[in-house]
């Protein structure tokens, strides 16, 4: 069972957590960029909840929305219109100061291309998170708890190489382990085994799933992997902007 | 508290470490600012301090008093003995001969109280007292080593001044009080007093300086002396400097160094700042991406800021260390040559001021170049962050943003703190406010022009050759580096071009050529025999072409509407060299030649009454005179009282002597007049007419004009070469800059010309491609620069110096080109350093 002591919602604290209430959540989100003389529609009406522990897959085409989608629901893009809820809490009414710490909170999320700082080293990149979320913390214990996310993701021993030194599948993980390290309840992943061999995808794959079992956390996976879609929770397809349910049988057979 | 603080700092140097290297620029940039800063600064104070420490020194005595014409009576010299002890100078222009060879000598005769303090460096045998004794049957005389070069002799031989022989004794390289004699026509000569005597040149009413410097018994305060000595003689207009006014003698040629060096300061300051700028904005640039991502991670807005905030202070400490070091250790160097230059000794002193202010502009530049450009990346959205490759920094910026509180404040902050170090250093309130309104509007014009550039090469159609057509392109589109290179060139080169401006027009100032084109020959100090005299020999000798006698009487002070006009200044700069701080003064039945009434009216040939006065259009407007003011002159100790008729303007280009004040006839007949003569020899015939008046009258003191503007000329020349030096190192710092600007967009370039390479592009296309590009950028800067340096040096020379630009167009035609040359050329450099790789090392690390 999770343990909801870990978890404390500086958002909306009154909130009743209850296990039918979503902790993301949006609500006929639209995005619409503005290239002087075209418009372009990013997303179109999307809505859908995700609710604690739930995994769910994104599927599409590539140019569909899909990372739009991911920065959108971390509130790094504003929605143009509709509105987004995390534990119940609109955020799109949020000061950029607001939103940082609903991401420091809330989100771990792990870039399609990585967005390593250049000049640390893996640890220390790992290790911003909590610099960042926890600045009271003794630097020997965000070393302590950055390495055992390394770990996690089988990079102990490239704990001290720059990003440049490291190959992408090697950065992919990196950028993993620093979305995890902070214990996020959403975990928004972008391609996250985009770069990886089989044997290693499967292992970072099961490291997800697991902590989504163990620590309850949510889980926006972005895929183009239609197996690796189908181990979710559910199955939603991007196409054009617009977010649909997949029903599919398979899905119990595993 | 304490925690997140230092995990704030942790995180920040670990972020900065491992790039070191990269940020070389804005570390140069700093420094080179700080540097620059400091030096003119330390420069500064160090002639400053020595103008006031030495004050004593320079003066040779407490209290110095001072006549023209005669020496001190009995009566004064008891009470000058009452105060202390006296020591007895004479300075007068003489001529000392050799084998019928005359050389122009500056002389002083001293006693042997001389000097009271410091000492007279010499070069020879024996004390200064023994050097000018009686020995051997002949009196001694020390002699600058170039007047005995003129001479053709050397040491040990005799020369002839006036009725008496000397025997040159040794060298004379300086004296402790040189400073306070005032410009000098001639070479320096000393000899004693009894030596002067026997010389018989000086009559009552030459032209010499007698003065007296007293080293006062302990106690006694030189203001007391002052009062005593007015009181008791004032009528005979005795002169008298303390120790700070030693230095005001000289205030001309110095104020000039200490304005130069004022507009150099700011012009440090500012090419500093733009260095600055353009290396944070380029730092915030390359690391938007790194901005984005601690947002992404939870970072707020402060945190985001403090980060990047204390990286950039970091890097400005270690630009602010190595600028102090390098700036101390160069002023050091500096110092030593420059006091010659200037004839004082500048002690290498480290300025604690220099290097406090240096360092707060550091600190001030970096942080509110930081700040915008910060605050900039910062307010953008991170989704958009990610994704742009172009400068979220170096954008436009909404007026949005910039007039919040939070971006506004601080900065407003650090220009009042700029502000407040720049006046701190040059001391010059409304010169930095006027500097600063004209630096923001050039900055602001060079912005504007650098958009309209951008909106113009986007309307054109596209070019044919794909070469012109990139580099174009290079220009405008989104995230280009060329208004930022716009911005720095053309403040660089506006700079430059100031600077150089200023210099010439200084240069030009002191140029006594352009002043003196008069006559030949100019005798000092005729009386009416010798006139008549050279008047009857005028008429037969034949070399002669003109001889023009003007009468003379100085007046020691004046005063006007019985005030003493506060603003009391030197004559005109062409008289000061032969008269000081004495008002020459003359009559004339008419207009004198080359002169023109501007207001008032010239008097009657016949006209006799009460004495009229017609005065310069200069002195008009510097004393703020109308016509009917009353100026009285205190002549041989009496007063003149005279009633202003008319003021003229003169043209010096037409030659002659310009006197500020020109009297009715009749005004100064009850005084001894004495004449300048001044001859005028055909042509071909100077030289021949040189020997035959020294043959004819070898007792009369006369100024080769030629010598003597030479003897002027090397005085002008040191100033004008410290003046060089400094404005030197504001352009060498104004260069630095321009390449800066360059460097700081070079990753960029290296980026996209990688890419090109890849693609295809020969080295070649490329560097024409970029040689396009910088021509058309940098060719509008320079136009935008040249207006812009020439408002500004005009501004400085006529607001600041109240003086007479002067343009000279070969600058222009100099630094303009050189500036683009330099521009192409070290951008060229850059790329096809960045273009010699192979391309995949630079695509693996990007
Ligand atoms: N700031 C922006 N301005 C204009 N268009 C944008 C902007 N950001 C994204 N887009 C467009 O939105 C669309 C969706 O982009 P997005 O990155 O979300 O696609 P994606 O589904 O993640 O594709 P991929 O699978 O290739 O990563 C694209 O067509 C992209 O060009
Ligand atoms: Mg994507």
């Amino acid at each position: 069972m999770r343990d909801a002591r870990v978890w404390s919602l500086p958002v909306q604290p009154e909130t009743d957590f209850t296990l039918s209430s979503p902790i993301l959540e949006a609500r006929n989100v639209n995005l619409l960029f503005d290239s002087g003389r075209s418009t372009l529609t990013v997303l179109r009406d999307v809505s859908f909840a995700l609710q604690p522990s739930e995994i769910a897959s994104v599927v599409g085409p590539s140019g569909s929305g899909k990372t739009s989608l991911l920065m959108v629901l971390s509130g790094l893009e504003r929605a143009t219109s509709g509105s987004v809820l995390v534990d119940n809490a609109e955020i799109g009414t949020l000061s950029e100061d607001r939103l940082a710490i609903v991401r420091r909170t809330h989100f771990g999320i792990l870039f399609q291309n990585f967005h390593l700082i250049p000049s640390m080293t893996a640890l220390e990149n790992v290790a911003f998170t909590l610099e960042i979320a926890h600045p009271s913390w003794s630097y020997s214990d965000i070393r302590r708890a950055a390495m055992d996310a390394l770990a996690e993701v089988g990079l102990s021993a490239r704990a001290s190489h720059l990003p440049s030194a490291l190959s992408g599948g090697e950065q992919q993980r990196v950028g993993l382990a620093r979305a995890i390290v902070g214990d996020p309840r959403i975990l928004l992943a972008d391609e996250p085994t985009g770069n990886l061999d089989q044997t290693t995808g499967a292992t970072v794959i099961e490291l997800m799933f697991s902590l989504a079992r163990r620590r309850g956390t949510a889980i926006v996976l972005i895929t183009h992997d239609l197996g690796l879609a189908a181990r979710a929770d559910r199955t939603l397809s991007m196409n054009h902007g617009c977010l649909r349910e997949v029903h599919t049988d398979h899905r119990v057979s595993v | 508290m304490r925690r997140s603080l230092f995990s704030l700092i942790r995180v920040a140097l670990i972020d900065l470490r491992g790039g070191l290297q990269s940020f070389w620029i804005l570390i140069a940039c700093i420094a080179i600012g700080v540097a620059t800063v400091a030096m003119v600064g330390a420069v500064g104070a160090s002639l400053q301090s020595a103008l006031a420490r030495d004050g004593r020194l320079l003066l040779g005595g407490d209290i110095e008093f001072r006549l023209t014409h005669r020496a001190a009576e009995p009566a004064e010299r008891v009470l000058f003995s009452g105060l202390g002890k006296v020591s007895e100078v004479v300075d007068f222009i003489g001529r000392a001969q050799s084998e019928g060879v005359g050389v122009l000598a500056m002389v002083r005769a001293v006693d042997n109280a001389y000097p009271h303090s410091g000492t007279v460096e010499t070069e020879g045998e024996g004390t200064l007292e023994q050097q000018l004794a009686w020995q051997d049957g002949i009196r001694g005389v020390l002699v600058d080593p170039r007047l005995i070069d003129r001479l053709g002799t050397s040491v040990g031989a005799r020369i002839r001044l006036g009725n008496a022989e000397f025997q040159i004794r040794g060298i004379l390289h300086g004296v402790p009080d040189q400073v306070s004699q005032g410009v000098a026509i001639g070479f320096p000569l000393l000899m004693s007093t009894e030596g002067l005597a026997e010389t018989n040149i000086l009559q009552p009413g030459s032209l010499a300086r007698y003065r007296y410097k007293i080293d006062l018994t302990d106690g006694g305060s030189a203001a007391d002396a002052a009062r005593l000595v007015e009181q008791s003689f004032g009528q005979a207009g005795w002169r008298i400097s303390l120790p700070g006014d030693a230095t005001e003698e000289l205030s001309r040629y110095f104020a000039l160094l200490r304005n130069f060096l004022t507009v150099v300061g700011l012009s440090a300051l500012l090419v500093g700042g733009v260095g600055v700028a353009q290396a944070v904005s380029a730092y915030v640039t390359e690391r938007q991406r790194s901005i984005a991502t601690m947002k992404a991670l939870g970072a707020t807005r402060s945190r985001v800021i403090l980060h990047f905030l204390t990286q950039i202070l970091v890097l400005t400490l270690v630009g602010i260390v190595l600028g102090v070091v390098v700036g101390t250790a160069f002023t050091l160097l500096v110092l030593p040559l420059l006091g010659p230059m200037v004839g004082i000794p500048l002690t290498p002193t480290i300025d604690g001021p220099s290097i406090l202010s240096s360092t707060a502009f550091g600190l001030l530049t970096g942080f509110l170049f930081g700040y915008l450009p910060l605050s900039r990346a910062e307010a953008m959205r991170p989704a958009q962050l990610f994704r742009s490759t172009e400068s979220a920094a170096g954008g436009p910026g909404s007026v949005n943003l910039l007039l919040q509180p939070r971006t506004l404040l601080p900065m407003l902050g650090a220009v009042a703190g700029l502000f407040v170090v720049a006046v701190a250093d040059t001391g010059r309130i409304e010169v930095v406010f006027w500097y600063a309104v004209g630096a923001a509007m050039a900055l602001l014009m060079l912005r504007v022009a650098a958009h309209l550039l951008q909106g113009a090469l986007r309307l054109l159609p596209a070019a044919p050759n794909a070469v012109i057509r990139n580099a174009i392109k290079a220009i405008y589109r989104p995230g280009s580096a060329a208004p930022a290179v716009i911005l720095s060139l053309g403040l660089s080169i506006a700079l430059l071009l100031l600077i150089a401006l200023v210099e010439s027009n200084l240069r030009h100032q002191l140029d006594p050529e352009v002043r003196v084109d008069a006559p030949d020959f100019l005798y000092m100090d005729l009386f009416a025999d010798e006139v008549a005299a050279f008047k009857a020999l005028a008429a037969v000798d034949d070399r002669i072409a003109d001889f023009t006698p003007v009468p003379l009487v100085r007046a020691s002070s004046f005063t006007i509407n019985g005030e003493v006009p506060p603003e009391l200044q030197e004559p005109p700069k062409d008289l000061t060299l032969y008269f000081g701080d004495e008002q020459p003064l003359t009559y004339s039945t008419d207009l004198p030649y080359g002169s023109r009434v501007m207001s008032g009216k010239w008097w009657s040939a016949d006209y006799s009454g009460p004495p009229l006065v017609s005065v310069t259009e200069d002195l008009r407007a510097l004393l703020d005179l109308k016509l009917d003011d009353q100026i009285t002159f205190l002549i041989f100790g009496q007063p003149i009282s005279a009633r202003i008729a008319s003021f003229r303007a003169y043209e010096w280009q037409r030659g002659g002597i310009n006197f500020p004040y020109v009297l009715s006839p009749g005004a100064l007949d009850e005084y001894p007049i004495s004449y300048f003569g001044l001859i005028t020899a055909r042509d071909g015939t100077v030289g021949e007419l040189q020997a035959a008046l020294i043959a004819a009258y070898p007792e009369l003191v006369f100024v080769p004009i030629e010598e003597a503007i030479d003897a002027v000329r090397d005085l002008m020349d040191t100033v004008a070469s410290a003046i060089s030096t400094v404005g030197g190192v504001a352009l060498a710092s104004g260069v630095l800059v321009i390449a800066g600007a360059l460097a700081a967009g070079r990753r960029q370039r290296e980026a996209d010309s990688t890419v090109a390479k890849v693609l295809g592009a020969t080295r070649l296309d490329l560097i024409a491609s970029l040689t396009i590009e910088y021509g058309l950028v940098g060719g509008l800067a320079a136009t935008l620069a040249v207006p812009l340096g020439v408002t500004g040096a005009w501004a400085f020379i006529s607001l600041v110096l109240e003086s007479t630009f002067v343009l000279d167009p070969l600058l222009l035609f100099l630094v303009v080109p050189l500036a683009l040359l330099l521009t192409v050329g070290m951008g060229a450099a850059l790329t096809w350093g960045a273009l010699s790789g192979r391309p995949a090392s630079f695509l693996r690390n990007g």
